[in-house]
C-alpha cells in the first residue's frame, strides 16, 4: 500500500479490461505456436531466415486482421454447418485480391511475397481465429484478437529465425555476425532443423510460463 | 430437405460474390500488370547489355537497341553489337513456376547471365535460385551437351553447384532450363538456316 | 506406367508431403495420439485427396481453356467441400458402419492444407490425368504413413519414456517430426516428381 496504492489500483482496473485480456490470450496465454499449436506449416517453413519471418509474420497478422473482421460482419448470416468453407472462401478470395493489387500498383513488393500467399492462405491460424473467435464476437474486439495473434505468431517466429539463421548461415538479416570460420550448420535450413528449433522452444516456454498439456495415456 | 437448399444458396450466393470480386479486381488489374510484367522483361534485357534507359523512354530505347526475333512462338532478344542472345525460360520448380531471362554469348552455348524473374520457392532456401549472388555462378558456364546443376561440382565447364540443402529446387532448375534450351536451341537453328 | 510408380514411390519418400514439404501439420500433430486414430484420419485422406485429384483435374483443364485460371483456387476449395459432403452423405446413407468409423475426421479433412496443396501443386506442374490420379494418391499414402509412423512412437513413448513435462502432448512431437524428417532425407535423388 502507500506509495504504490495508485499505481496497484489502475493495474488492477486494466486487468478487468477486455482489450487487454484478448491481447494478453494472443500474445502470450493461448499463443497460436507454442500453446494451441497452429500455423506450423508456416512457422516451420520461414523461419530460416530473420527477414522472411517478418515478412510473413506481418501478412499473416494482417490477413487474419481482415479476414476476422470480414466474418465478424457477417456472422450472423453463415449457416453453421458449413462455415469452415465460408472462411476458407473469405480468406483466398482476400488474399488474392490483395495480391493482384500489389501486382498491379507495387510490383516489387508483390515478387518479393509471390512465395508466402500460399502459405498464408492454408495457414490454420487464420482459419483458427475466425472459428474460435470472430465468428462469436463483434468487430471491435475481433480487430483486436486478430492483431495480438498475429503479433503473438510474429515474435516466436522471428525467435525461432534467430537461431535457425545464426546456425545455418552466420547471419541475421543478411548481415554476417558470425566469423568466416563459422561452420555453417545447413540442416538447420531444412525441414528438420525447423522442427527441432520449434519444439526446444516450445519446452523452453511452456516450462518458464508452467503451462503444460497433460499428459495422455 | 429445406436446411440443405439454404446451404446450397448460400454457397451458391458467395460463390457468385466472390467470383465476380476476383474477376473484377482481375479486370481492373490486367493491363497494368501485362504492362508491368512487360517493363519488367524489356528491363531486364536491356541490363543484360548494358544498355542505359530511363523510366520515361524505356520502351524506345528497348525497340532501337534490341533486334527481336520469333519462330514458332518462341522469341528471341538480340544485342546487334555483342551478337548476344536471350529467351524467356519458363518451367515448373517445386513449389510453383520459376520464370526468368538467359542470356547466352553468340555462340549460343555459353551463358552469359541468368535472371529470375520469378519464383515461388522455400524463402530462404530453393529461394536462394533467384538470387543474383547464386546465379552469378552460371556465367560462362556451358549449355552443352547439358547443364548439370550437382552436389559436388567439380569444375567442369557445364557444371554448376547444387544450392545446399536445396536439392529439389536445384533439380527442378536444372531440368527446366535443359527443357527450354533444347527446344529454343531447335528454332534458333531453323531462324539461323 | 513406369512414370506412374516413379511418381508413387516419389510422393511416398522423397517427396514426402508431410516430412519433404512440411505439409498437413495441424491435424497430424492433433490427431497422432494413437495409432488407431492415425490410420482412420490417413485412410480418410487418402479417400479424399485421391478422389478430389481426379475431380479437379478436368474442371482445372476447363478453367485453363477459358482463361479464368485465378479462379482455380477458390473453386479448388469449393469441389473440396462439396467432395467431402458428398461422400459424408453417401457414406452414411449406404455404408453406415464406415461412416461411423470415419467419425469426426471426415468433416476435418476440409481443413487439412494437403488437400489444397496437392491440387495445386498438379495445376503447377500441369501433370496430365494419370500422372494427377498417381501423384494425389502417392502425397496421401505418403501422409498416412508419416502420421502412423508419427502415432506409433508417440504410444510407446506414452507407456515407456520420461517425456519432460515442457514437452508433453504437442511438444514431443516436434522432436519426432525433426527426426523422421531427418531420416527421410536419406531418400534424397530416389525417384522424380
Amino acid at each position: 500500500m502507500g506509495k504504490g496504492g495508485n499505481v496497484d489500483m489502475k493495474w488492477i482496473r486494466l486487468k478487468y479490461k477486455k482489450w487487454f485480456n484478448i491481447s494478453k490470450d494472443g500474445l502470450v496465454k493461448n499463443n497460436q505456436i507454442v500453446i494451441a499449436v497452429l500455423g506450423i506449416c508456416s512457422a516451420l517453413a520461414v523461419t530460416n531466415r530473420v527477414e522472411n519471418a517478418i515478412a510473413m509474420g506481418l501478412g499473416v497478422t494482417f490477413v487474419v486482421m481482415a479476414s476476422s473482421m470480414t466474418v465478424s460482419l457477417i456472422r450472423n448470416l453463415i449457416p453453421s454447418r458449413i462455415r469452415m468453407v465460408t472462411y476458407m472462401v473469405i480468406i483466398s478470395s482476400l488474399v488474392i485480391m490483395v495480391q493482384m493489387f500489389l501486382e498491379a500498383y507495387f510490383f516489387d513488393i508483390a515478387k518479393a511475397l509471390g512465395a508466402y500467399v500460399g502459405l498464408i492462405i492454408t495457414n490454420c491460424i487464420v482459419m483458427g481465429r475466425a472459428e474460435a473467435f470472430a465468428v462469436k464476437n463483434p468487430v471491435r474486439y475481433t480487430l483486436i484478437d486478430g492483431f495480438a495473434s498475429g503479433m503473438g505468431y510474429t515474435y516466436v517466429l522471428i525467435l525461432v529465425a534467430l537461431v535457425r539463421e545464426i546456425l545455418a548461415f552466420g547471419t541475421i538479416l543478411n548481415v554476417q555476425v558470425m566469423p568466416d570460420a563459422w561452420p555453417k550448420w545447413v540442416v538447420m535450413a531444412m525441414a528438420p532443423g525447423g522442427f527441432f528449433v520449434l519444439g526446444v522452444l516450445i519446452w523452453i516456454i511452456r516450462e518458464l510460463s508452467k503451462n503444460f498439456e497433460v499428459e495422455m495415456k | 430437405m429445406k436446411h440443405n437448399l439454404r446451404l446450397i444458396i448460400f454457397v451458391g450466393i458467395m460463390g457468385l460474390i466472390t467470383s465476380f470480386l476476383l474477376a473484377g479486381m482481375d479486370a481492373l488489374t490486367k493491363e497494368r500488370i501485362l504492362a508491368n510484367q512487360e517493363a519488367e522483361l524489356k528491363t531486364t534485357i536491356m541490363k543484360a547489355y548494358d544498355i542505359s534507359y530511363t523510366l520515361a523512354n524505356l520502351h524506345e530505347v528497348f525497340d532501337e537497341s534490341v533486334k527481336i526475333m520469333t519462330h514458332d512462338g518462341l522469341s528471341f532478344y538480340i544485342d546487334e553489337s555483342t551478337g548476344y542472345v536471350s529467351y524467356v525460360f519458363e518451367g515448373s520448380g517445386v513449389w510453383g513456376p520459376i520464370i526468368g531471362v538467359i542470356t547466352l554469348q553468340s555462340d549460343f552455348e555459353t551463358i552469359a547471365s541468368i535472371v529470375v524473374l520469378q519464383q515461388e520457392e522455400t524463402p530462404g532456401l530453393g529461394g536462394i535460385v533467384a538470387e543474383a549472388k547464386y546465379l552469378s555462378n552460371f556465367n560462362g558456364i556451358k549449355m552443352v551437351p547439358s547443364l548439370e546443376i550437382n552436389k559436388d561440382a567439380r569444375g567442369a565447364p557445364n557444371e554448376v553447384n547444387a544450392i545446399s540443402g536445396a536439392t529439389r529446387t536445384s533439380k527442378a532448375f536444372e531440368e527446366l532450363l535443359n527443357e527450354s534450351y533444347a527446344r529454343h536451341k531447335a528454332a534458333w537453328l531453323i531462324l539461323n538456316g | 506406367m513406369d512414370r506412374i510408380i516413379e511418381i508413387i514411390v516419389a510422393t511416398i519418400l522423397n517427396h514426402n508431403i508431410a516430412l519433404a514439404y512440411i505439409l498437413g501439420m495441424c491435424p497430424l500433430i492433433a490427431i497422432s495420439t494413437n495409432v488407431r486414430n492415425a490410420k482412420g484420419m490417413g485412410l480418410a485422406v487418402v479417400f479424399v485427396v485421391t478422389l478430389t485429384g481426379i475431380i479437379n483435374w478436368p474442371i482445372y483443364m476447363l478453367l485453363k481453356s477459358t482463361g479464368t485460371s485465378y479462379l482455380s483456387l477458390l473453386v479448388f476449395i469449393i469441389t473440396i467441400a462439396a467432395t467431402v459432403q458428398f461422400l459424408e452423405m453417401f457414406l452414411d446413407k449406404f455404408f453406415p458402419k464406415l461412416y461411423n468409423a470415419f467419425g469426426i475426421f471426415l468433416p476435418l479433412i476440409t481443413v487439412n492444407c494437403v488437400v489444397l496443396a496437392v491440387s495445386l501443386f498438379f495445376a503447377n506442374r500441369n501433370y496430365n490425368f494419370a500422372e494427377t490420379t498417381a501423384f494425389s494418391f502417392g502425397s496421401a499414402v505418403g501422409w498416412m504413413l508419416a502420421i502412423i509412423l508419427v502415432a506409433g512412437i508417440r504410444e510407446k513413448m506414452a507407456k515407456n519414456s520420461d517425456t519432460p513435462r515442457g514437452l508433453a502432448g504437442k511438444g514431443i512431437v516436434f522432436i519426432i517430426l525433426g527426426i523422421l524428417s531427418l531420416a527421410f532425407i536419406g531418400f534424397t535423388g530416389l525417384a522424380n516428381i
